[in-house]
């Protein structure tokens, strides 16, 4: 409960001041490959009237092996965020670059998720392998989850689209 | 319902279990699931154990499906160890071919893998790393999945493995 009201009041400051200037304060990586090669996303702000960047598209046909590699780097030169949720997933969209997240009740086809405390210049990282049977969009994503600190706090990720043939 | 296990691991970053002897819990399923439904038709789970020796102390539970099956990997490792942070701990997972259910040597997984994954990130006390990968076998036979950790600085370290039969 205390991590949700540390969240919510976070949000609640992204909303008193949507206009404010935004330290990045994480970097991230976010590497898929595949066999026709590979592509990189890096990170973007999620926060009330932020528009976020086009993501990438990746082809891939169904049943062949995708390959993913993130780094979460904290760039903040000060402060330490404390039992960030390092999120990752692969969960069916309806259309590829949709801005809605789609829900992760159903659907999901890989999932992770990490805690840590990101003192200036920590970082995480990962790798992972995984196929998709399905043809259809797929949205890939990496978010931060209590990274939001501050009245000009917000998450982080970078996300990408796959499209399985 | 399904993704209640991320709800677990974010929700008990406040409520992790006491210390204990051990450095490690693991929560390790192996689940057969409705590829219509994705709803669970059969599970087998296992707990931590220790390395050395390689594959531990305790026989490892089987989970018996069929080719071409939807299964899924999920973990939930939660560090107990309570003094001070160690950087760099390595936690991964990965299912790989043996050649007969509960076999001693430890397959390489850089052999070949059906899947795999690994995370490289700093542990404090009570930190947790989890996955669930949906995942299918293609080829009848024995499977190990396992996971487990590295660099904790320690004597040994620990992990969590199911065999799988697959028809």
């Amino acid at each position: 409960m205390l991590r949700t009201a540390s969240i919510g009041l976070a949000v609640c400051g992204s909303l008193l001041f949507p206009g404010a200037a935004r330290a990045d304060h994480f970097a991230i990586d976010l590497k898929v490959s595949v066999r026709a090669g590979t592509k990189t996303a890096h990170a973007d702000t999620a926060a009330i009237g932020v528009q976020p960047k086009p993501r990438g598209v990746v082809d891939v046909r169904a049943g062949e092996k995708i390959a993913v590699a993130w780094t979460l780097r904290s760039s903040d030169a000060k402060n330490t965020y404390n039992d960030v949720l390092v999120h990752f997933f692969v969960v069916r969209e309806e259309k590829a670059g949709q801005q809605a997240v789609p829900p992760l009740d159903k659907s999901v086809a890989a999932e992770s998720a990490l805690t840590m405390d990101f003192k200036p210049g920590d970082r995480a990282d990962a790798t992972l392998e995984f196929t998709l049977e399905s043809p259809g969009s797929y949205l890939l994503r990496l978010e931060t989850i209590g990274a939001a600190v501050g009245s000009d706090g917000h998450e982080h990720f970078a996300a990408m689209d796959l499209v399985v043939r | 319902m399904k993704h209640h296990w991320l709800l677990g691991l974010a929700g008990l970053l406040f409520a992790a279990p006491a210390a204990r002897a051990e450095h490690a819990t693991i929560e390790l399923r192996a689940i057969r699931i409705d590829p219509d439904t994705g709803q669970t038709r059969e599970e087998v789970s296992a707990g931590a154990d220790r390395d050395p020796p390689p594959q531990g102390y305790n026989p490892r539970p089987v989970l018996t499906a069929k080719a071409n099956e939807p299964l899924v990997l999920q973990f939930i490792l939660t560090n107990a160890y309570p003094h001070g942070e160690n950087k760099g701990v390595v936690v991964r997972y990965f299912i790989a071919r043996e050649t007969e259910l509960r076999q001693k040597e430890l397959p390489d997984p850089a052999r070949g893998t059906i899947t795999e994954g690994r995370f490289k990130m700093n542990f404090k006390p009570k930190c947790r790393v989890g996955a669930r990968v949906v995942f299918t076998p293609r080829e009848p036979g024995v499977y190990l999945l396992r996971i487990d950790t590295e660099n904790t600085n320690s004597d040994h370290e620990h992990f969590a493995a199911i065999d799988l039969q697959i028809e």
